[in-house]
């Protein structure tokens, strides 16, 4: 399997965390009255896991080259640009 | 200090520093240099998605709802998650194509339709209004209440404030539509960059950041002791502390439906379409940018809860509109300074989104709008008048101004009274309905133009009635019953609870029904309609674009008649002479041709001249434009299926595929098979060597032993004596026989004989045969008949080594034949195939599984008579040889103890014309020959 195959599968299911992550009933579990380190737990929360999804776009950030095929099998890697670190 | 001309000036000074800024980088952009080609820049561009409502409105928004303003900012995360599905492909696309506009992008996707394109632009202009009046209204609100300094008020109502000309927001909508006229309508070809504009709204970008941060700071750790301090207030206050939580049921729902709208809104607002794809210099910018612009976000919002809280705390008795927030809480604390720099932030979230989504959409009004009604519009003759770029450029300008105009309008005489949020997630709803089509389009092949036009025209009309129409309402443009009771009183129509849904708010209920029936009207009609061929293309484009290469706009598609000139001059009229001629010098030079010299343009040129227009005019008007010039059609649909065979291309690889990893078998087994011959020849070889070497050695070592039997004995007697000389001189012959015989076979195995080839009768070459042998058949006491009566023909042979074969055969059948009653019969008969030759023995004959392999060198057949070998071995190989050089066949018939009978077969001279000119009488003779 090829980088560019990998992180598309990556990307689905990072997307498919985040939108758990921020669906009506994990939400309504944090939405408690009380504050963790002063701060209130669903706003902690909430910040907490966008941080970690923009990290993880971060890392898994890279784009597959200009022209080539998809089918998988030819030519993807030919003249693709250099990945992100 | 904060007096009205101050502030008026700094924020004219600011405005002045953004044209400056987006004069510069233009400048540098025509010099050949850009400026903003680089991520970061594109990343803060694409933040033109924070405005006004974000600046002031989310605060006010979470002032009341508390953490609910934030699915706004997540709903793009997630897209951004996601970018490699969805704006990678849109980017991809729009590039290939000169996509200039959201509506472009659509119509392009379903045939290039000129309806759907009007649609889309219709329902942008319509939906994109509110928006456009949200900023003005967030300008001049921040404007009054700034200029009441240090006094703390509500912004007064609309009707109150200044007339029109010394209004804030009308003064900066026209500075504005100045801004987007001057730094927007640079080029014709909307399809390129506007680089100045780009530059200018990533400034604002930093400013907006910068100053909302400074005053979420300034809350945060001025007016209180960080987080953990204010959020602690906060917690003593009940009604605050409701701000922590989410809420009953209805909030979750809410929840949702803002995450889903900002999905969609962030893909298919115009203006982030602007930003994001039809700026886009570089398709490897969304690498950092999909994980800078998310993160922008999160910084900007950090501080949203913290002001609003601050705002709830400081302004307990609600005097204050919450939207106000980020301006009246650094005045409540005679903060001038961060009062100023909050308003200029707040009026650079405005600025960047009017801008951009003013040019967007009058690229929009002039290309798919405008354009294709001037171009059908047969009175104006407009397709054959001349120059069109001035016309172009003006429609674009007065679009602006007419779309700041109506935004003023708006915001002057229906919104006014709406929070930010309420009246931007209108817009939102508005743009959501473009998601169908476009997430569709770049997934879905089957997505039909009907499907998408039906879809967008009821999820538009729901939208209309369930949201806008509402709001007409409110200034007594309609009666307020239509909303409580619903038209003429049918309850089932009541716009916020639309056949009986009750229990949503109202944008979660618009946004079920005109999203159930976009998508249902979409889904189904594409289902149960037809698709035309130029859909078909479009689609497989679309949907197909990262296995095609950028370039693949459909040139093969175009099997028109026009000339260069005709293609030229429709360019040059919608593009401006510059443009053209470099675009067709650059296809001239790429394609090595010389324009000046060809009439008749080719399909690429077509392609060319059509994508040049659809940078200027949109690809539903540029396809009208060609197809004027171009008398042409769409290939047909067979050639065309054949082209664009959803898996032809895939189909056809894999298919190369298999036949190459066929091929590479075939190969790999003819070189297993080489190898193994090579390993087998290997071997005859050792083997041939150790034979030889053993036939060599047994004359020597009884040459060896006789001789030294002499040397010890001299006292021999003279008897002894010369029958062992005798021995040594027979088996010296013998080894200088098998000597020359080896070098004989050695030369015919490696091609090296000189044969003197001639056409000759065989009987007298078998007759001097006889008499060759006649001696040994003498001396062995055995009889030999001779028969070579008959017409024998003439053969194509070698005589001398002819002969040499018939007396190798001969005295072989003489060493066999027993003594003393030994007959050998020598027969040779002409046959329609040719000569026959047979030698017959009465001897012990061969054993059925010897009879191929006497043939083979050193190989005799097992002879029990006696272990001394007889002959060296070589004879039959070296006589298979010849025979075979001259195109016949050698074999035997034998049973043991029924002697044997060696034949040959040389074509004759008539036999091999009666092969050449008819292969019949061959056929039947070979057979009968068996």
């Amino acid at each position: 399997m090829n980088n560019f195959d990998l992180n598309r599968e990556r990307a689905v299911a990072l997307f498919l965390f985040a939108v758990l992550a921020i669906s009506p009933p994990l939400l309504a579990i944090f939405s408690q009255e009380g504050r963790l380190f002063g701060i209130p737990i669903l706003y902690l929360y909430l910040f907490s896991v966008w941080a970690l999804v923009v990290l993880m776009i971060a890392l898994n950030a890279f784009s597959p080259p200009a022209e080539g095929k998809r089918g998988g099998l030819f030519s993807r890697r030919r003249g693709a640009e250099d990945p992100e670190p | 200090m904060l007096n009205s001309w101050f502030i008026v000036i700094t924020a004219f000074a600011y405005l002045c520093l953004l044209f400056a800024i987006a004069y510069y980088v233009d400048k540098k952009a025509d010099m050949g240099r850009s400026l903003i080609a680089n991520p970061y820049i594109y990343a803060l561009s694409i933040a033109v998605y924070c405005t006004s409502w974000t600046f002031y409105g989310s605060v006010g928004r979470a002032a009341s709802g508390g953490i609910a303003f934030l699915p706004i900012y997540l709903g793009p995360t997630l897209v951004f998650v996601l970018w490699w599905f969805l704006l990678r492909k849109i980017i991809r696309i729009s590039k290939a194509h000169r996509i200039t506009s959201i509506a472009d992008f659509i119509s392009s996707r379903y045939g290039k339709s000129t309806t759907l394109s009007v649609l889309v632009t219709v329902i942008a202009v319509i939906g994109i209004i509110p928006y456009i009046s949200l900023q003005l209204q967030a300008v001049s609100n921040s404007f009054y209440v700034l200029l009441e300094y240090p006094e703390l008020t509500r912004p007064p109502p609309v009707s109150e404030r200044l007339s029109l000309v010394g209004d804030m927001a009308f003064l900066v909508a026209l500075i504005l539509a100045a801004f987007a006229i001057l730094f927007g309508t640079r080029h014709i070809d909307a399809s390129e960059h506007h680089e100045g504009m780009v530059a200018a709204v990533a400034f604002e970008s930093v400013i907006k950041l910068l100053a909302f941060l400074a005053v979420g700071i300034f809350v945060t750790y001025g007016l209180y002791d960080g987080f953990g301090d204010l959020f602690g207030q906060a917690a003593a206050v009940p009604a605050v502390a409701a701000l922590f939580t989410l809420g009953d049921t209805s909030s979750y729902a809410q929840w949702v439906t803002m995450t889903i709208l900002s999905m969609a809104a962030i893909v298919c607002l115009p203006r982030q379409f602007q930003v994001t794809v039809v700026e886009n210099v570089d398709e490897t910018h969304l690498d950092k940018a999909a994980w800078l612009f998310p993160l922008y976000l999160l910084i900007i919002n950090i501080f949203v809860l913290p002001i609003a809280i601050g705002g709830r705390l400081v302004f307990a008795d609600g005097s204050v509109d919450a939207d106000t927030f980020v301006l009246t809480l650094p005045m409540a604390e005679k903060q001038e300074f961060l009062a100023l720099f909050a308003f200029l932030g707040g009026l650079s979230a405005a600025t960047g989104m009017v801008i951009v989504a003013a040019i967007a959409l009058s690229t929009m009004i002039c290309n798919d709008l405008v354009m294709p009604a001037l171009l059908r519009l047969q009175w104006l003759r407009l397709t054959e008048k001349g120059d069109l770029t001035g016309l172009l450029i003006s429609i674009r300008r007065v679009a602006i101004v007419v779309i700041l105009l109506l935004g003023y309008a708006y915001f002057r005489f229906i919104g006014q009274n709406e929070a930010l949020v309420t009246t931007g997630l209108v817009s939102f709803a508005a743009a959501a309905q473009f998601a169908p089509a476009i997430i569709g389009g770049i997934l879905w092949k089957r997505a039909s133009r009907r499907g998408a036009l039906v879809g967008l025209s009821l999820g538009f009309m729901v939208w209309g009635y369930t949201l806008l129409l509402p709001f007409f309402a409110q200034p007594g443009w309609l009666p307020p019953e239509f909303i409580t009771h619903g038209p003429f009183g049918i309850a089932l129509l009541r716009p916020f609870e639309l056949f009986g849904l009750t229990g949503l708010d109202s944008l979660s209920h618009a946004l079920f029904w005109s999203m159930l029936a976009n998508i249902g009207g979409y889904i189904i009609c594409s289902l149960w309609s037809r698709q035309s061929p130029i859909e078909r293309i479009q689609a497989v484009l679309f949907v197909d674009v990262f296995s095609r290469s950028g370039q693949a706009s459909g040139s093969q598609f175009w099997r028109g008649s026009a000339t260069v000139s005709d293609l030229h001059a429709l360019v040059v009229r919608f593009v401006g002479p510059g443009r053209a001629n470099r675009a067709f010098a650059e296809y001239a030079r790429v394609q090595g041709v010389d324009l000046s010299k060809v009439h008749e343009a080719d399909a690429d040129l077509v392609s060319l001249t059509e994508r040049l227009l659809a940078g200027a005019i949109g690809a539903a008007s540029a396809r009208v434009m060609v197809a004027t010039v171009a008398k042409g059609e769409v290939v047909g649909l067979e050639e065309m299926m054949e082209i664009l065979e959803e898996t032809s291309q895939v189909i056809e690889y894999s298919h190369g595929l298999e036949q190459k990893s066929r091929e590479l078998e075939a190969t790999t087994a003819e070189l297993r098979q080489a190898n193994e011959r090579l390993k087998e020849l290997d071997r005859l070889k050792d083997d041939f060597l150790s034979t030889v070497s053993h036939e060599l050695r047994t004359p020597l070592t009884s040459i060896r032993s006789f001789s030294e039997i002499l040397f010890d004995n001299p006292q021999l007697d003279e008897e002894e004596r010369s029958r062992f000389l005798r021995v040594i001189v027979k088996e010296s012959e013998r080894l200088t026989r098998l000597i020359n015989q080896l070098l004989d076979l050695a030369k015919l195995e490696t091609g090296n004989v000189d044969w003197h080839m001639e056409d000759f009768n065989p009987r007298g070459a078998l007759e001097d045969a006889v008499a060759v042998a006649g001696g040994l058949f003498a001396a062995d006491m055995v009889d030999l008949k001779v028969d070579l009566d008959g017409d024998l023909g003439r053969i194509h042979a070698d005589r001398d080594r002819l002969i040499q074969v018939v007396v190798n055969l001969l005295s072989n059948a003489a060493k066999f034949s027993p003594r003393p009653n030994g007959v050998v019969e020598l027969k040779a008969e002409g046959r329609p195939d040719g000569l026959r030759v047979s030698v017959s023995d009465n001897g012990p004959g061969i054993a059925p599984q010897d009879q191929q392999l006497i043939f083979e060198r050193f190989q005799q057949a097992n002879v029990s008579l006696t272990s001394k070998p007889i002959g060296t071995g070589l004879g039959l190989t070296i006589s298979r040889q010849i025979i075979e050089h001259f195109g016949g066949d050698i074999g035997v018939n034998s049973a043991p103890g029924a002697g044997a009978c060696f034949y040959f077969h040389v074509p004759t001279l008539a036999a091999a014309e009666g092969m050449s000119l008819s292969p019949a009488p061959l056929g039947a003779s070979a057979q009968s020959a068996e």
